[in-house]
């Protein structure tokens, strides 16, 4: 978290003042809580549970889409929460006649998965299946964040090959430390003209304060990442890269965006796809587990140089 | 927050109180009680996609007794749950974390919650969700009678009859035929709702259920389907309006039909085919054979001409066995059957 704040100043993404204003509302809340988790604090404080009730998310705005831009996005969840928060309940009580049953997470079988694939589509067809009121981003029903992603910037050539496993392969691309073995992921895609429309839409590159995962990181130095930065675009950590020792210090993965939670019904060009199960584990072995990527983050610096930074950058 | 050795100590009431007070909270106004429902931050369990993604990842933590206890305190929770005290969300998502959670064993209060008591009569969108997750454990003991009596049940929506049928038919197909007469009425209701309604786009959906639900019941073994054909006395059942006459003509008599009846010459037997594997197919050993040859060939005046002639002519193709059946069959006394059958028609 330390070198992320670290770099969301040096990048000039975040002020230090603000960074400095958010360090001393977790200060306070450390104070109340002395025993508390350091990072759920800067969680909680990002969110405004602070003296101030002032949310720290998106806070590197992104200049807006334009109200034609035809750019695709997408966001992904699992199954379960595509079945959850995101089917009207209206549609499932049988106002529409005939509801097509989808089960929470698709038979895993090869039959299965077309099934689930054909129901989906039968579903996402109608013109009321989306739930009223209902918002996509993290944590549902009430999201802080929504991610969003874009394949504008072309395939990634230095990606390791999955054969046929894209539920692994979206999993690691995007970074999605926290999807396991067996979840199924679907993709929400839709315009970027669509979220230009939203009154009151933010959109940013994300910095330290935006909830990202135990993944997530603010800057790559990779030529990919550059680009996306150019663009006003973060770079995920590619999991898969990550584990393969191979990779030769280069993991960026996808272009990556933090928007205010978008609600569906603004969504006009949505659609559905299931990508896939996640057939593999990640951050599990030795070289890729939280110590491993803490020690890749590090970079060969020490802790305390990196808070001597930190805290010359406050002014401290 | 309870740690994750407090939550291994608790029992199915502990449970069942602990995820009440956090539903409750969660569907409440106060802003920061929703915030703090379900968090498990502390335990080292993000919040991930929703609560239910937290408390699927905590259920994984919990020792073998923990998720023993925390699946029993759900079902206490869907059992005890009181009307105006709980959201119908809250109980959307006991009934979601029962199958993430693969708890087979609390899937019959599905029967006396949902299709008998307040909570399915007032929100049927949570007997779909309690189908859905009937749906992913299709085969079981435990989803397929529950699927039986949940469709049979007080509060259960015609319209949803479809995919309670598929969830049957495949769990136990040697019980296809008894499982759609059982659920007759609910087809028959639907089908006579759309068309009363005159509504094309309706009808559309009908159709296009009956087209789906035909493709799974063409993958059940042929043999089923040959021994439910056999109990078919006279053709009055295939050209009946009710939804047995649609199901039985929309498998085997419309054009394109994915099962037909031909003569197979190598056997000399009568075969039901599949249309698209025509290498799948099923002898037929019975005695209404005849009738259903028909069918296939569209020759109902045959039936009541003179059958000794046809045999004359045609034996080359029919083979002595459809001799021998026809001349069975075609008795005075089977006459009136057939007449019946090219009146329907």
């Amino acid at each position: 978290m330390a070198i992320n704040m670290l770099a969301s100043v040096e990048q000039g993404l975040v002020a230090s003042d603000r960074l400095k204003e958010f360090l001393s509302f977790c200060a306070k809340r450390l104070d109340q809580e002395p025993g508390k988790n350091p990072i759920i604090i800067i969680e909680d404080v990002s969110c405004g549970e602070n003296d101030a009730n002032r949310r720290f998310l998106r806070q590197c705005r992104s200049r807006p889409f334009a109200d034609d831009e035809t750019k695709k996005l997408s966001n992904t969840m699992n199954s379960v929460s595509f079945h959850r928060f995101v089917l009207n309940s209206s549609y499932k009580s049988g106002k529409n006649v005939l509801p097509v049953v989808l089960p929470p997470i698709p038979v895993d079988s090869e039959s299965g998965i077309a099934e689930y694939r054909e129901r989906l589509s039968l579903i996402t067809k109608e013109s009321d299946w989306k739930a009223l009121g209902a918002m996509i981003g993290r944590p549902l029903p009430e999201p802080a964040n929504c991610w969003i992603t874009s394949d504008h910037f072309g395939i990634d050539k230095s990606s390791p090959l999955y054969q046929s496993d894209p539920g692994t392969q979206a999993r690691d691309e995007l970074g999605l430390i926290d999807n396991v073995e067996g979840d199924f992921l679907l993709r929400l895609n839709f315009l970027a003209k669509d979220i230009a429309s939203i009154c009151e839409h933010e959109m940013a590159r994300p910095v330290f304060s935006d909830l990202g995962n135990r993944r997530f990181r603010v800057y790559q130095s990779s030529s990919r990442a550059i680009a996306y930065a150019r663009d006003g675009w973060g770079a995920t950590m590619h999991l898969g890269k990550f584990r393969n020792t191979a990779s030769h210090n280069e993991y960026t993965g996808a272009c990556e965006r933090v928007s205010s939670a978008l609600p569906l019904e603004s969504l006009s060009s949505l659609t559905v796809e299931l990508i896939g199960k996640v057939k593999r584990g990640a951050g599990e072995e030795a070289h890729d587990n939280d110590d491993g990527y803490a020690e890749e983050l590090l970079g060969g610096r020490d802790k305390q140089s990196i808070k001597a930074e930190l805290l010359k950058k406050i002014g401290g | 927050m309870n740690s994750l050795d407090q939550l291994n100590k608790f029992d199915a009431e502990n449970f069942e109180n602990w995820l009440r007070v956090q539903l409750i909270a969660l569907y409440g106004n106060e802003v920061r009680a929703r915030y703090a429902a379900f968090d498990f931050r502390d335990l080292g369990v993000p919040r991930g996609d929703s609560h239910i993604d937290a408390l699927h990842r905590l259920f994984r933590r919990l020792s073998d007794q923990g998720k023993a206890q925390f699946q029993a305190g759900l079902e206490r929770l869907l059992r005890n749950a009181c009307y105006d005290e709980l959201s119908r969300d809250a109980m959307a998502d006991v009934i979601q974390l029962i199958g993430l959670t693969k708890y087979l064993h609390a899937f019959n209060a599905f029967v006396s919650i949902l299709g008998y008591g307040a909570w399915g009569e007032n929100h049927p969108e949570l007997i779909y969700d309690a189908l859905s997750v009937l749906m992913m454990f299709e085969g079981s003991d435990e989803a397929y009678e529950t699927t039986k009596a949940l469709a049979t049940s007080r509060n259960f929506p015609d319209n949803m009859v479809f995919d309670a049928y598929l969830i049957l038919a495949r769990s136990r197909p040697e019980k296809a035929r008894e499982n759609f007469t059982l659920l007759g009425y609910r087809f028959d209701s639907v089908c006579k709702n759309i068309e009363d309604s005159g509504d094309i786009e309706q009808k559309k959906q009908l159709d296009a259920r009956w087209d789906s639900l035909v493709r799974v019941v063409t993958s059940l073994p042929l043999s089923q389907m040959v021994s439910d054909i056999a109990t078919i006395e006279d053709c009055s059942t295939i050209f009946s309006s009710r939804s047995i006459g649609r199901l039985y003509r929309n498998l085997l008599i419309k054009e394109n039909a994915p099962l037909m009846f031909q003569w197979s010459r190598d056997l000399d037997e009568g075969v039901l085919v599949d249309r698209a594997q025509p290498k799948r197919m099923e002898s037929i050993k019975n005695n209404h054979f005849l009738p259903v040859y028909y069918m296939t060939i569209g020759q109902f005046g045959m039936l009541e001409d003179r059958y000794e002639s046809y045999c004359r002519v045609n034996a080359d193709s029919i083979g002595p066995k459809a001799c021998a059946r026809l001349e069975n069959i075609c008795s005075p006394l089977r006459l009136p059957t057939f007449g019946a059958m090219r009146t329907a028609a």
